[in-house]
């Protein structure tokens, strides 16, 4: 249908002011903010020194490498996991149908509610340590090891893991399901061994999906917040719980370098997908794009 | 001819399938448990005081009754501002276009706290600090980009043409919408509506940092009960906050179920 031109910003003005406003607006306010422009405070002089003590901040590099290496091991391990179980669930020899939607059940949960579910199973006087217990591993409560609020995010990166490998095998289902049973079959019955099957089709239909969903979830655990605010330790913090703990500081003058963090945060995950997409080829962008797209075609039709 | 697949996959898939459930058990034990000491694997009485006391009554109820009509009134912003601009988005090409739907995708990519002080002071601003409304649209900025998604593919499946034979056939622009239009987007409506429920019933920062406190979701209530360790009252909490999405995606499942039988469809 022919549309005039002006129609159709009319048609997306009101989801384009609105995120303008609240998104955009906040973005930039919080930037304002950042280079200390804080016009009820009297102060109008644009200045960087907020910057410059959040990045002197001793705590400045061990909190980065720890959030990084929680979201770095969480999207792997949850990559892994994810696959492995989307491989078992298609090449076991029924169909899991109540499994598959088991499945969905820690990824559609709050985070706070995985978060305190998973903390207290893992806790030390959790259901784990209980069952170690009662199999003769461990001879009192205070044997098992500390994970909850452990100084290396391991309590994060297992409720990220519990949550998110899910997410990452319903991902890849999605895409098996439709071509790669049919091609798998195809494989084997021109002569592909089992092995050359997974490697040389199932593997490759699987790939782009993982990568989106990876991305995703690196994206995610590297901005989060509730998760790290509830199981992990004091310190050293996320830099999402950081700059949180900065900015409703009874200290006003913590408040800038709290925005300051905040604007860091956002360039970061931006610059990430920027890299991603950019490092990416054309081929690769495309079906990531694909791959966001959510499923509502008939199985076998293009994705549009 | 299924030589491909493999028996002991289905280790694999069950010892994962334990680890899901267990933690979702024992929130579930825990919310009924008398006396649950350590090594005890099961409670030793069952008890529905935790409940009964604090669980069902004053800023709990209404904090469910909150978080519920704040995640209904997302999803409906979500779907008013989303039709058209999702119909502008899937039927036309337009210089700009591209820009346009790279930035609706940014609330999705850069993390609520990187915005959410910056929010905060617009929402004082615009004086929808601290109101329920504040909260609805801090909402709707995480929750839109999947509806828009959603709905621009439903849009892209087909919904254009349909409009324009009806419109041909002497339908009003009224009875176009009505009949032609949202039938076609019901799928998408649903699908979409549901992840902007579940991104609205998930929030904890953007409620605590525009809601002032004075809008009380249940994921405020939870924190301290949790953080505190505070265990079977976390449990109720965690289960009260999970009900309505659930319910929810169970709803939606049947009636896409219904609408779409051989068609599979995907909520993540």
């Amino acid at each position: 249908m022919k549309e005039s031109g002006s129609h159709r910003w009319v048609a997306l003005f009101p989801v384009l002011a609105l995120l303008a406003v609240l998104f955009g607006g906040g973005l930039s306010l919080g930037l304002l903010r950042s280079f200390g422009f804080q016009p009820l405070l009297g102060e109008s002089e644009l200045t960087l020194r907020h910057y410059s003590a959040v990045l002197s901040d001793p705590d400045f590099l061990p909190n980065l490498g720890h959030t990084l290496l929680v979201a770095a091991v969480s999207t792997t391990l949850s990559a892994v996991l994810g696959l492995a179980m989307a491989a078992g669930l298609l090449a076991s020899a029924r169909t899991f149908g109540a499994l598959r939607f088991l499945l969905r059940v820690p990824v559609v949960l709050p985070h706070l509610v995985a978060a305190f579910m998973v903390a207290d199973f893992l806790s030390q006087g959790g259901i784990l340590a209980r069952l170690l217990y009662l199999v003769g591993v461990l001879d009192e409560m205070q044997d098992f090891p500390p994970l909850v609020n452990d100084r290396h995010g391991v309590g994060v990166i297992l409720v990220y893991v519990w949550k998110e490998a899910p997410f990452v095998a319903l991902m890849v289902l999605g895409v098996l399901d439709h071509a790669g049973r049919r091609l798998a079959e195809a494989a084997r019955t021109l002569g592909a061994s089992r092995f050359q099957t997974w490697t040389r089709v199932l593997l490759p239909l699987a790939w782009p999906a993982t990568a989106t969903a990876s991305l995703f979830v690196f994206a995610y655990d590297f901005g989060a917040f509730e998760v790290p605010y509830l199981v992990d330790a004091a310190h050293p913090s996320t830099m999402a719980v950081w700059a949180f703990r900065r900015h409703v500081d009874a200290d006003l003058l913590q408040r800038p370098e709290g925005v300051a963090l905040c604007m860091i945060i956002a360039a970061m995950s931006l610059a990430l997908v920027y890299l991603y997409v950019g490092k990416t080829n054309s081929w690769m962008a495309r079906r990531m794009v694909a791959g966001i797209e959510p499923r509502l075609q008939h199985p076998g039709e293009e994705p549009r | 001819m299924k030589a491909w697949r493999h028996q002991g996959a289905g280790v694999l898939v069950w010892m994962c399938a334990i680890a899901v459930v267990l933690p979702l058990l024992t929130a579930l034990i825990a919310s009924v448990a008398e006396g649950w000491a350590w090594p005890a694997l099961l409670p030793s009485q069952l008890t529905f005081r935790w409940w009964a006391s604090d669980a069902l009554h004053g800023p709990v109820a209404s904090a469910l009754f909150t978080t519920v009509t704040v995640a209904l009134c997302v999803t409906f912003v979500c779907a008013l501002i989303s039709i058209p601009a999702a119909r502008a988005l899937a039927l036309s090409d337009f210089p700009g276009k591209h820009t346009v739907e790279a930035m609706l995708l940014l609330p999705v990519i850069v993390p609520p706290i990187a915005v959410v002080t910056g929010m905060q002071h617009v929402m004082i601003v615009l004086g929808l600090a601290d109101t329920f409304f504040g909260v609805v649209l801090a909402h709707v900025v995480p929750a839109a980009p999947y509806m828009l998604r959603v709905l621009k593919t439903a849009y892209a499946a087909g919904g254009g043409r349909l409009e324009e034979q009806a419109r041909n056939l002497g339908a009003s622009a009224t009875q176009t919408f009505l009949r032609v239009t949202l039938p076609v987007l019901a799928p998408g409506l649903v699908v979409g509506g549901t992840l902007a429920f579940l991104v609205s019933t998930g929030q904890y920062l953007l409620t605590f940092m525009c809601g002032g406190g004075r809008v009380l979701t249940l994921p405020l209530l939870l924190y301290p009960h949790a953080a505190a360790g505070n265990r079977p009252i976390a449990a109720v909490l965690s289960i009260l906050l999970s009900v309505p999405g659930m319910l929810f995606i169970l709803a939606a499942e049947a009636y896409l179920h219904r609408k779409l039988r051989d068609r599979e469809v995907y909520f993540v």
